[in-house]
């Protein structure tokens, strides 16, 4: 077989074909793959031939630098909440009297309920004291009219001795006594 | 005509850059049945191809934003991908075809008359039996030269060699071959 045959015979080699059913679902599950253009990640050629992940100095920045940095912020965030939770909370700490404290706050609770029970009379009263003011304003009512006043006056006048007759009585008290 | 293509083509790698995948989709079409001949000439393994063929094209969709970075005409781009594919599937494979025997895809091959068509599937399986026993840079230069039809120059660009390296190791190649067909015989 001299070159010329060799070279025909390698360019038979162009009738081998990919099979049809293979490529049509080969073409559709590649373009449906969502096109995302990375911003800071990229696949270098060489790397993306050779089939491996490769990444810029950004891209580097961007993925291990950012997962290591979700990962440290998320390790502190538990062990804030620990700490608050187990080291700061007064039921852990040591030789605390919890009956003590229970008491205690059961007693600032009846304190403050106390003081909420004035509260609500004060409340009441002043309503009311408002609420009287309001109508004696309003309704002007008949026990302080000034004939009324007068004329009770009288009466009281009439039934009660005057002054002048109280001392004359008393002057002759004072006298029969001295005689 | 030649330009008219040319420009087609540019016309549809600047949509599927811009994330067009029925541009891409067409760019497939075209350079599917290639891609898919060169791998499967170098793993032998229809199945194995179809894998290779279909992850060429998936690396190539994702990574189509970043083709102009490469500066390479889009055939030496999605060569050089394949290229690489088979080179990470050889490093991490175990079962490799046996080059004794001959895929159904070669013995399959239609023949194009002059010769009695037996002859010619037996050149055929032949020069194939041959081509596997060279060594790998040897066979990609046969095939990207004498199969794929590809110019020095992009095979340059392919390869990574310079043009003179190119040239002296298709001229050791087909030295190589001849001689293993003329060992055969």
């Amino acid at each position: 077989m001299n070159k010329k045959e060799v070279v025909k015979n390698l360019e038979r080699f162009r009738g081998i074909r990919p099979d049809k059913d293979f490529s049509q679902k080969s073409r559709l599950a590649i373009i449906q793959v969502p096109f995302t253009p990375t911003l800071h990640e990229k696949v270098t050629l060489d790397a993306a031939t050779a089939g491996l992940h490769a990444y810029t100095v950004s891209g580097l920045f961007s993925t291990t630098f950012r997962t290591v940095m979700v990962a440290s912020a998320t390790l502190a965030v538990l062990a804030a909440i620990y700490f608050v939770t187990v080291q700061l909370s007064p039921l852990f700490l040591p030789g605390l009297n919890q009956n003590g404290i229970v008491a205690e706050a059961d007693m600032i609770n009846s304190t403050i309920n106390v003081q909420l029970s004035h509260l609500q009379r004060f409340e009441q009263t002043s309503r009311e004291s408002a609420a009287a003011l309001k109508e004696i304003t309003v309704n002007n009512p008949s026990h302080l009219n000034e004939t009324v006043i007068k004329n009770e006056q009288e009466k009281i006048n009439s039934l009660v001795p005057s002054s002048n007759n109280v001392s004359q009585d008393v002057n002759n008290i004072l006298k029969a006594i001295s005689q | 005509m030649t330009d008219e293509r040319t420009d087609n083509e540019k016309r549809l790698l600047e949509s599927a850059i811009q994330g067009e995948a029925s541009a891409f989709g067409s760019l497939y079409d075209k350079y599917q049945p290639r891609l898919f001949r060169f791998i499967f000439l170098k793993v032998s393994q229809r199945e194995e191809a179809e894998d290779l063929t279909h992850q060429v094209f998936l690396s190539a969709w994702q990574n189509i934003e970043t083709f102009e970075d490469q500066g390479l005409p889009l055939s030496s781009w999605l060569y050089k991908i394949a290229r690489n594919k088979v080179i990470d599937y050889y490093r991490t494979r175990k079962n490799i075809a046996s080059i004794d025997d001959t895929p159904d895809e070669i013995l399959a091959l239609s023949t194009d008359g002059g010769q009695s068509e037996l002859e010619i599937k037996m050149d055929i399986e032949t020069v194939y039996k041959a081509l596997k026993k060279l060594p790998s840079d040897y066979q990609e230069i046969i095939l990207m030269r004498f199969v794929e039809g590809l110019s020095p120059k992009e095979v340059s660009e392919i390869t990574g060699k310079n043009h003179g390296a190119v040239r002296v190791l298709q001229f050791r190649a087909l030295r190589q071959l001849k001689k293993v067909l003329e060992n055969n015989e």
